[in-house]
């Protein structure tokens, strides 16, 4: 019995010194290829992100490298996902945090249930709110941990039915609140204004119009003349504003990539 | 590179503008536009042109008639003790008591002196319809105070004929604009806007026809203003005729003093007039302006209103109807109850549906 167990005892520890450096296969959730954690930090975030994955049934994935093979963030994000066969269940639900060293390139995209519960809006919040500053500052821990804070977050609002998007942001949602209390006033004031001006008719006239002899105006010089022109040119700014709900592309996964 | 010296203003900036030879051109040296030599000087021209103008001399002498003995003998005058107001009417009526301050007690006097009107225009609605005018006038009125209507005699309303001056008179105008065409286009990333600046410069004449000033102190002019416009189809020249069963009050403001406001009438609707022969522009903003107004004719002449004079709360109420097209305006008091119970009536109902609809 002893023979054995010794054998099976020294493949755990290897499997435990593997697990975050190496591979994702097998559970693991993060994948430090860049070493960009220590060991305590990457078991930390692992443990997280692995009892969010089991709550929720929806994988949430971090996975940084060194280098990509060539392409863009979001190709090497999509192929790391199908690669490692991230997601959780059938479906292959997840969402995945791609970081790559070289050129500081990031992607985020979702699979499967994660198209439901991270929309474009949530993801655009969780980037530019909160991950990306960050990752900007090289406090690669705490860029991480915020991930997985706010997709734990996001799948408790999406299990109650309403994922998180444009119209439940809580910015928003006082923008809405506001202008549905500030709208009524302005209009219960106009129509008052609008009672209390019919209750004053003795105004002074300005102009003397109706008593202008009739055929009596005589234009005798009209003069247009150009004198100079300005030109102004301004950059339309890419279109940022959607409507909600999440774009999902033909291979199946939502997200965004970019610099960081 | 050469370069005369002018002090001429750019139209722009009004910064000094130099005669540049290498252009041919006048050269304004803090914007950098630059101008055509004959378009500065005509603009020039102009304003020396224009600056010459004077205010007018209205030709008060032939306003008016003098009354002969007989007539003087049929007239009958009153002075209000309470507001100071002389009114006179012809022997057949009696005035009872002040149709500007509703003072019952009205002193006769003896007529003398004051100027005899040059026209009439007579009472076309009688008191019925001045009564039944004002009953529906605060029918409308949501925000009167319920005992408001109640509490005011409109059975005392009356009919009196008010002194005007009628003034004809023309007037010369010089304008000028700097006038914007906006052209915006999109042009690869960038949205492009061309504003293209022109001077805009309008001259004519113009001329008014018996324009109205009320020659009353006690009247206030924006009553009798508001009441406007009458149809001088109808005036006639002044006779005793039309005076019975009504009171008349005396003019009291010269036709001088009145002129001041009918030269401002004349004035902005001349700009107006003008202005809006001005098309095309995204933005027009005047440079100068210059109204002449040229030597008119005054007339005196009286005009029919009912009045009514009431008292709320301390302060005085005063309606008047155009009696000839029945035109009828007053102030009326606001009750702040109202007020606030519309307000709130129309805005929280509102908020509630809103905030339903934002909350889900």
């Amino acid at each position: 019995m002893k023979r054995k167990i010794l054998p099976f005892l020294l493949f755990l520890a290897f499997a435990v010194l593997l697990a975050c450096p190496v591979s994702a296969a097998g559970g693991n959730r993060v994948t430090d290829g860049a070493g960009l954690l220590t060991q305590a930090q990457c078991d930390e975030l692992n443990r997280r992100a692995a009892e969010i994955s089991q709550k929720y049934r929806c994988d949430v994935d971090i996975v940084t490298v060194n280098e990509m093979d060539g392409g863009d963030a979001y190709e090497a994000a999509e192929s790391a996902y199908r690669e490692n066969g991230l997601g959780y269940g059938s479906e292959k639900s997840g969402l995945l945090l791609f970081l790559s060293m070289e050129d500081r390139d990031y992607a985020l995209v979702a699979y499967g249930y994660g198209n439901t519960a991270f929309t474009d809006h949530g993801k655009d919040v969780m980037l530019d709110d909160n991950v990306l500053p960050l990752l900007r500052k090289d406090r690669y821990y705490e860029a991480f941990s915020r991930y997985l804070d706010l997709s734990g977050e996001y799948l408790e609002t999406a299990r109650a039915g309403k994922p998180f998007d444009v119209g439940s942001d809580p910015k928003r949602k006082t923008g809405a609140v506001a202008a549905a209390v500030l709208v009524p006033f302005g209009i219960a004031l106009a129509v008052c204004l609008i009672l209390k001006r019919q209750m004053k008719t003795a105004v002074l006239q300005r102009t003397a119009d109706r008593y202008i002899d009739r055929d009596s105006m005589h234009v005798t010089r009209a003069q247009d003349v150009f004198l100079y022109q300005t030109v102004t040119r301004i950059r339309i700014p890419e279109e940022s504003s959607r409507g909600g709900g999440t774009t999902i592309n033909r291979g199946g996964f939502s997200g965004r990539s970019g610099k960081f | 590179m050469a370069e005369q010296v002018t002090n001429y203003q750019c139209p722009a900036c009004t910064g000094p503008l130099h005669f540049s030879a290498k252009t041919g051109k006048l050269q304004c040296d803090y914007c950098g536009r630059s101008y055509d030599v004959a378009v500065i000087e005509q603009l020039y021209a102009d304003r020396e042109k224009a600056a010459a103008g004077t205010e007018p001399q209205w030709d008060a002498s032939a306003a008016g008639g003098q009354w002969t003995e007989e007539e003087k003998a049929r007239m009958r005058t009153y002075t209000c003790p309470s507001c100071g107001a002389e009114l006179i009417c012809d022997d057949t009526t009696a005035a009872t008591s002040c149709p500007y301050c509703g003072n019952p007690t009205v002193i006769p006097g003896r007529f003398s002196g004051a100027l005899k009107p040059d026209y009439v225009i007579p009472f076309r609605m009688d008191k019925a319809a001045a009564t039944e005018a004002l009953k529906k006038y605060y029918r409308g009125k949501k925000l009167l105070p319920k005992e408001f209507a109640l509490q005011n005699h409109i059975e005392e309303i009356k009919g009196i004929y008010v002194p005007f001056w009628l003034f004809d008179g023309s007037a010369s105008a010089d304008l000028s604009f700097l006038g914007t065409r906006v052209e915006m286009f999109r042009q690869g990333r960038d949205q492009v806007t061309v504003t293209r600046y022109f001077r805009v410069a309008r001259s004519g004449d113009i001329s008014f026809r018996r324009v109205p000033a009320d020659a009353s102190s006690k009247m206030p002019d924006a009553h009798m203003d508001s009441i406007e416009p009458f149809r001088y189809a109808d005036i006639k020249p002044f006779s005793f005729g039309y005076l019975p069963g009504f009171l008349a009050d005396k003019y009291d403001v010269d036709a001088k003093t009145s002129s001041r406001r009918v030269n401002e009438r004349i004035r902005a609707s001349t700009v107006e007039a003008f202005t809006a022969t001005v098309a095309g522009y995204a933005t027009l903003t005047p440079q100068y302006t210059n109204i002449r107004l040229k030597q008119g004719e005054v007339k005196y002449a009286l005009l029919p209103v009912w009045l009514l004079s009431t008292k709320w709360k301390g302060k005085n109420f005063l309606f008047a109807m155009n009696g000839q097209t029945g035109k009828l305006i007053g102030d009326l008091p606001v009750s702040w109850k109202k007020f606030w119970a519309y307000f709130f009536g129309i805005s929280l109902p509102l908020i509630a549906i809103f905030l339903t609809i934002a909350l889900h």
